[in-house]
């Protein structure tokens, strides 16, 4: 699995889990400090996804989430799982960053693994769940709200 | 996959809140509802559907906002009385034709609103202050020049954007994906000095020390007392 960490996460992230993810064959790039494309626009984003094969998306969302959906679901579209880090009230420095994406890790991984089409992930400091595009589409629409 | 209208990436999507937040400080969420409300501005393309689902505002409205916004506070004009001249106004801010939009003085105290080889009266109702027409045309032109670079220079920090473009055009750094939200998160309640500018800036070297206190400021984040 290849990820992309998004510029607003900060580049000890990417480095912190290449050690992670060595043990099972995983990639870490950061869009800025490993691809020079800091500040790209959000319709550039599923192009470099799939100029380098990327996988996966990290990005980090601290309010508005549900603004947000929209631009996430779009992204799905383009056939990109995306990974939304909530670091919820604590200051999420690039030491909190690391900590939360690393210690979702594992559960991050499971959910992937049985993803049948790109989905949404949440992570936040209980833990990570996943969202199918479906599913996304209709808390959009204002259905059923998901955890 | 049934279709849904989704907001496109680099069309932008602004909560009220979020809306208020970039023209603070003197947009609030009761004028922004009135002027949704009563038909000023065109429509938002998530409309409020209950608990849980936020009205989405759209980058144009922004920008909508943004010229209303500066005729009610800073030229004084009622909108009440010029109401349909102003929404051709809008209209006319906002497509993609090369022509500008300006104002000149009329007779009789009125200001002709043109744009292309159409052209307007806009009355100034009774008892109006007197219209800035130079003023009028220089907002036009800033809010045609966002329109069309399709982002906002957001006033009073010049390091912060709203680019529909970036992160749904949530408010950022200028030339990042970096938003302000980020940042202020970096930072306690008790407020903020230059040693937490110095440990952004250490997690986010390609922000300049003064960005971060843009961000810091523009949400509100009061700076600790030496």
């Amino acid at each position: 699995m290849k990820y992309l960490v998004d510029e607003q996460m900060s580049g000890v992230v990417s480095q912190g889990m290449r050690a992670v993810g060595a043990r099972y064959e995983e990639e870490w790039l950061h869009i800025r400090d490993d691809l020079n494309r800091g500040g790209a626009q959000d319709p550039e984003i599923p192009p470099i996804c799939r100029d380098q094969s990327i996988d996966v998306l990290i990005t980090m969302n601290v309010r508005d989430f549900g603004a947000r959906k929209h631009y996430y679901a779009s992204l799905i579209e383009h056939g990109v799982h995306v990974v939304v880090v909530r670091p919820s009230k604590l200051q999420p420095d690039a030491g909190q960053q690391l900590s939360l994406v690393a210690g979702a890790h594992s559960g991050i991984r499971k959910l992937l693994s049985v993803a049948t089409e790109p989905s949404l992930v949440r992570v936040t400091h209980s833990g990570a769940t996943m969202t199918s595009l479906q599913e996304l589409l209709d808390e959009i629409d204002g259905g059923r709200m998901l955890p | 996959m049934p279709e849904r209208a989704l907001i496109s990436l680099g069309e932008g999507a602004y909560t009220i809140r979020e809306a208020c937040r970039i023209l603070q400080p003197t947009m609030t969420r009761a004028k922004v509802h009135y002027w949704l409300n009563t038909g000023l501005l065109s429509e938002p393309p998530v409309a409020h559907r209950g608990k849980g689902v936020p009205t989405l505002l759209s980058f144009r409205q922004l920008l909508e906002l943004r010229t209303v916004q500066y005729m009610r506070d800073e030229l004084h004009i009622s909108l009440p009385r010029v109401r349909q001249a102003f929404e051709w106004v809008l209209g006319s801010v906002f497509v993609d034709s090369p022509s500008d939009v300006s104002f000149e003085r009329g007779q009789g105290g009125t200001v002709i609103a043109r744009h292309g080889d159409q052209a307007i009266e806009i009355p100034t109702g009774q008892g109006a202050l007197i219209v800035d027409v130079v003023a009028l045309t220089r907002v036009a032109g800033t809010v045609r020049a966002a329109w069309l670079r399709h982002s906002y220079d957001i006033p009073r920090w010049t390091h912060l954007v709203a680019n529909a473009r970036v992160l749904a055009g949530t408010p950022t750094i200028r030339g990042t994906r970096i938003d302000t939200g980020v940042v202020a998160a970096m930072v306690d309640g008790e407020g903020w000095d230059d040693e937490d500018v110095a440990d952004i800036v250490r997690s986010y070297p390609q922000l300049s020390a003064e960005a971060v206190r843009d961000a810091l400021e523009f949400e509100g984040r009061p700076r600790r007392a030496a």
